[in-house]
């Protein structure tokens, strides 16, 4: 069956384990449906284009986007943003070590980075992930602090 | 900044898909992974009335990893490519050729299949899909046509798909055993765009001389070039790399080169030349070793 939407459509997707039913302007895209409709402002937006990796989200466990998905892509999914990352192993193993090696200095890019980790449960080494600098490319920190976050994220393993 | 209105329409069949695409053609665009279409749609760079979200659509999810070809659907994303991922060992060069592409959150989203159609000249695997010999099936309401993959970047940006057309898998033919291939890269920084690229395949005989040898340019042309002049290789044992520098360096001077602000049009065919002596190489050794 063929939907169409020329004014609102709904979605119905579960956030960090609620149930959330809404209608979304078809263009609404999923990073101003978590910060605007839902108050989730955990997830950052930085560029809109998919290039700085702050608005990272899991949809279905797999990190993406949230500024390239519109909000209605996510009907019938699960989605977690880092304010729903407790429920998965390893977080506080990743905070200790982000507080350890002082991997933030303004904490904008922190959502992004965490929510990429999440994706292999904190233990990019254990999930294949052989190259980390290459790993961790796709997050943009704006102070520059890679040094440290690279540090941090050696230590998970 | 935020996408213009459109109306958003989603198939749940690839019949539905066509119909809707004849129904919209130049109007409409076709998402799949969206990691190109997205950021210039939220750049206002593109404003489509419609916009044809084909993820619902499970017969693009296919995937066939036969014996003498892989046929890839247009909702199989990037990442699938990767060395571990699900199709990582289908293909090596696909898998080489995507540690390029992007990050891995823009591969768990991004097509092949996408990026193929969506023909950047910057772009990884339309040069990797035309080196690899790969095939495109195409459908409309009008039916289902083949095209080489060589045959579809048009210019930087568009391709030779009609306006009711799309992309509905890729045919890549399996390789032999004496096949080797590679990929190699130089850009400003990790999943930046590239500057130069390059991809290629060598296939030798029984007896060890070459019979077939591709490179193609990522980034130095508006569609993926063909490195021209190496059917000379063919049958003769497999070139010193001497006479690789002394081929391709010849054959660099005379191509025409995209204009490129982070890179004069001599340093582009110095990269050109570069890159494709890279490839070449490494893609014998290994069709060398594979051979045994």
């Amino acid at each position: 069956m063929i939907v169409i939407a020329t004014e609102l459509i709904s979605v119905n997707a579960v956030v960090n384990g609620r149930r959330v039913v809404a209608s979304v302007e078809a263009r609404m895209s999923l990073s101003d449906f978590l910060r605007h409709r839902l108050g989730l402002t955990g997830t950052h937006v930085g560029c809109e284009q998919g290039v700085c990796g702050s608005c990272n989200v899991l949809v279905d466990g797999v990190a993406v986007r949230s500024c390239l998905l519109f909000a209605t892509q996510v009907d019938g999914r699960i989605v977690t943003t880092v304010e729903g990352l407790e429920d998965i192993p390893g977080l506080e193993r990743a905070r200790e070590a982000f507080i350890a090696e002082e991997a933030f200095q303004c904490g904008f890019c922190t959502p992004g980075f965490l929510v990429a980790l999440a994706e292999v449960e904190f233990r990019p080494a254990e999930a294949g992930v052989t190259d980390l600098r290459s790993f961790l490319s796709g997050t943009l920190c704006r102070c520059t602090g890679y040094q440290t976050i690279l540090k941090a994220v050696r230590r998970l393993g | 900044m935020k996408p213009a209105r459109f109306r958003y329409v989603r198939p749940a069949s690839l019949d539905e898909a066509v119909d809707l695409l004849a129904e919209h053609g130049p109007d409409a665009a076709v998402l799949a992974g969206g990691q190109s279409l997205v950021p210039l749609m939220n750049q206002r760079l593109r404003c489509p009335a419609a916009l044809i979200d084909l993820n619902f659509v499970t017969e693009l999810n296919g995937r066939d990893d036969g014996e003498a070809s892989l046929v890839i659907g247009a909702l199989v994303r990037q990442r699938e490519l990767e060395s571990d991922g699900a199709l990582g060992r289908a293909e090596p060069l696909l898998a080489e050729a995507s540690r390029f592409v992007g990050n891995r959150q823009v591969r768990n989203r991004g097509t092949l299949v996408g990026s193929l159609a969506f023909a950047d000249p910057a772009a990884e695997y339309p040069a990797v899909l035309v080196a690899l010999g790969a095939t495109a099936t195409a459908r409309s309401v009008r039916g289902e046509r083949e095209i080489s993959c060589a045959n579809v970047a048009t210019g930087a940006f568009s391709c030779s798909l009609a306006a009711d057309e799309l992309i509905t898998s890729v045919r890549v033919p399996k390789a032999g055993a004496r096949r080797g291939s590679a990929y190699t890269e130089v850009a400003e920084r990790r999943g930046a765009r590239a500057l130069a690229g390059a991809a290629a395949v060598v296939e030798l005989e029984s007896d060890g001389s070459v019979s077939s040898c591709r490179v193609v340019l990522v980034g130095v042309s508006d569609v993926p070039l063909q490195v021209g002049g190496l059917d000379r290789l063919r049958g003769q044992p497999i070139p010193t790399d001497e006479e690789i520098r002394e081929l391709l360096t010849a054959w660099s001077n005379e191509i025409p080169v995209r204009p490129d602000r982070r890179a004069d049009p001599r340093y582009k065919r110095a990269l050109a030349a570069e890159m494709s002596i890279r490839a070449l190489r490494r893609a014998a050794g290994r069709a060398r070793r594979l051979a045994g």
